[in-house]
């Protein structure tokens, strides 16, 4: 059931990647990614699954040119997203673990800060909020401050803010972790399907294995320090006792 | 009246933008930071007559001299608040307007400006105040109006009812100026929400 994703398809590529925090060859010095080699075909929804401390985040925050790799290649679309951290500027964007809006700003102008640093009229850019935050069911709160909003409400506005720029790559770290499970189940298939219908490339890390199968057309297992323990990819197609041997699979991998 | 009042704001007003400016510096580079804290730690350690003298020693223009004091003794506080404030930005909110891929000018007018503004404008209220009292004590060493140098006027007549005209006035221009302040702050934060259980 694994795939094999070649450096010319991939919409992000790394190869060799480790990333150490603290002063390398130090006691202090701590190897949060070792060597990583992953591919990511355009289009595909990655689940990238594993314990908590196995170097998730750090990934992901590789991947978004927030953190420069220790060793390694990264390429996003041919590019390094930390060197050419501007040319992202459309092409990749975020959806993270807690909603992180502006507290300043109303919902509806949560949602345009992506669409103002693509220098968007002002008068297009509230027409596209606004039809983000109707699409997530928001409609009539567009001018409430993120305090007035409820936990499952905010993480709306934030994944209507990642949609709104249209970018082609859309990175989630654990965005609905927070939320209690009938609103992230509700947001999940939300996700899926505007993912879907709108034909993007999205790498979702979690660390529950549901939401993985839930998410995922393939998924990645961690362990720690980062490296891919299991990689397996499926399809609508895949039936509901292959999903439970592969949620078993995982199963045993994660408690290994 | 209208000069004293000039003189607090032009001293701010320098004061505030040199500032800013190293608060930014020393906020981007460490060695920066190592170089000014100290030095600015030793300014705010200095009385402010001490700065009234040095500046008669060292400048001739009564206005510049002034000048120069008011911006000497509010410089450090200032820096170290906005230093403060550009530190204490939620670095969640800025890793999130990163990933935007914002231009200098956009990171500045969407997240540093906002998120520092409570604390600029806590840094303006308490140095107005420190400020209303240098600046009498400037206004004493050659001005020839003011409220420092009328008050001098008052002592060598021996009256009170005067000096406390004068220094009312200039009570009632900083509770002007603070009303203000409240005023910008009501409305800048009103996305603030709102316990009802006081501390």
């Amino acid at each position: 059931m694994t795939d094999t994703v070649t450096p010319d398809d991939a919409a992000i590529h790394l190869d060799q990647v480790s990333k150490v925090f603290g002063k390398a060859g130090t006691d202090a010095a701590y190897r949060a990614v070792d060597g990583l080699n992953l591919e990511v075909r355009s289009g595909q929804m990655l689940a990238i699954l594993g314990k908590t401390g196995c170097g998730k985040s750090t990934i992901f925050n590789v991947i978004a040119g927030l953190t420069e790799p220790t060793s390694g290649t990264v390429r996003v679309s041919g590019r390094d997203p930390f060197a050419d951290f501007d040319s992202f500027r459309g092409k990749m964007a975020i959806v993270f673990q807690n909603d992180r809006l502006l507290p300043w700003r109303t919902a509806i102008q949560n949602v345009e800060l992506g669409l103002e640093m693509l220098e968007m009229p002002s008068a297009e850019r509230r027409t596209t909020a606004q039809l983000w935050l109707s699409r997530l069911g928001l409609g009539g709160h567009e001018n409430d401050y993120p305090h007035a909003l409820s936990g499952g409400m905010r993480q709306r506005v934030s994944i209507a803010r990642a949609f709104a720029t249209n970018a082609n790559i859309l990175l989630c770290d654990e965005p609905f972790s927070a939320l209690d499970e009938s609103t992230a189940g509700r947001l999940r298939a939300e996700f899926v399907r505007l993912v879907k219908e709108n034909g993007k490339t999205a790498v979702f890390i979690t660390h529950s294995i549901s939401e993985a199968l839930e998410i995922g057309d393939r998924i990645v297992v961690l362990k720690r320090p980062a490296m891919i323990a299991y990689d397996v990819s499926f399809d609508g197609g895949t039936g509901r006792e292959q999903r439970e041997l592969i949620r078993s699979r995982i199963g045993d991998v994660l408690a290994a | 009246m209208l000069a004293t009042i000039l003189r607090i704001l032009a001293g701010l007003a320098g004061a505030f933008i040199v500032g800013g400016l190293l608060a930014l510096l020393m906020v981007r580079s460490r060695a920066v930071d190592n170089f000014l804290s100290p030095i600015l730690t030793l300014f705010q350690g200095i009385p402010a007559l001490s700065w009234v003298v040095f500046a008669i020693i060292w400048f001739h223009g009564v206005e510049f001299r002034i000048f120069f004091i008011m911006v000497m003794t509010t410089l450090p506080a200032f820096t170290f608040q906005v230093l403060g404030a550009l530190r204490g930005m939620s670095r969640d909110l800025m890793e999130m307007v990163f990933s935007f891929r914002p231009t200098r000018m956009k990171l500045f007018r969407v997240m540093i400006a906002p998120a520092i503004l409570p604390d600029i404008l806590t840094a303006w209220k308490v140095n107005l105040g420190n400020a209303s009292r240098v600046v009498v004590v400037a206004e004493l060493v050659g001005a020839t109006g003011g409220v420092g140098y009328q008050l001098l006027q008052q002592q060598q007549l021996f009256d009170m009812a005067g000096a406390l005209a004068w220094t009312l006035q200039l009570v009632f221009f900083v509770l002007i100026v603070q009303g203000a302040l409240t005023l910008i702050e009501k409305s800048a934060f009103r996305y603030r929400a709102v316990s009802e259980r006081a501390i």
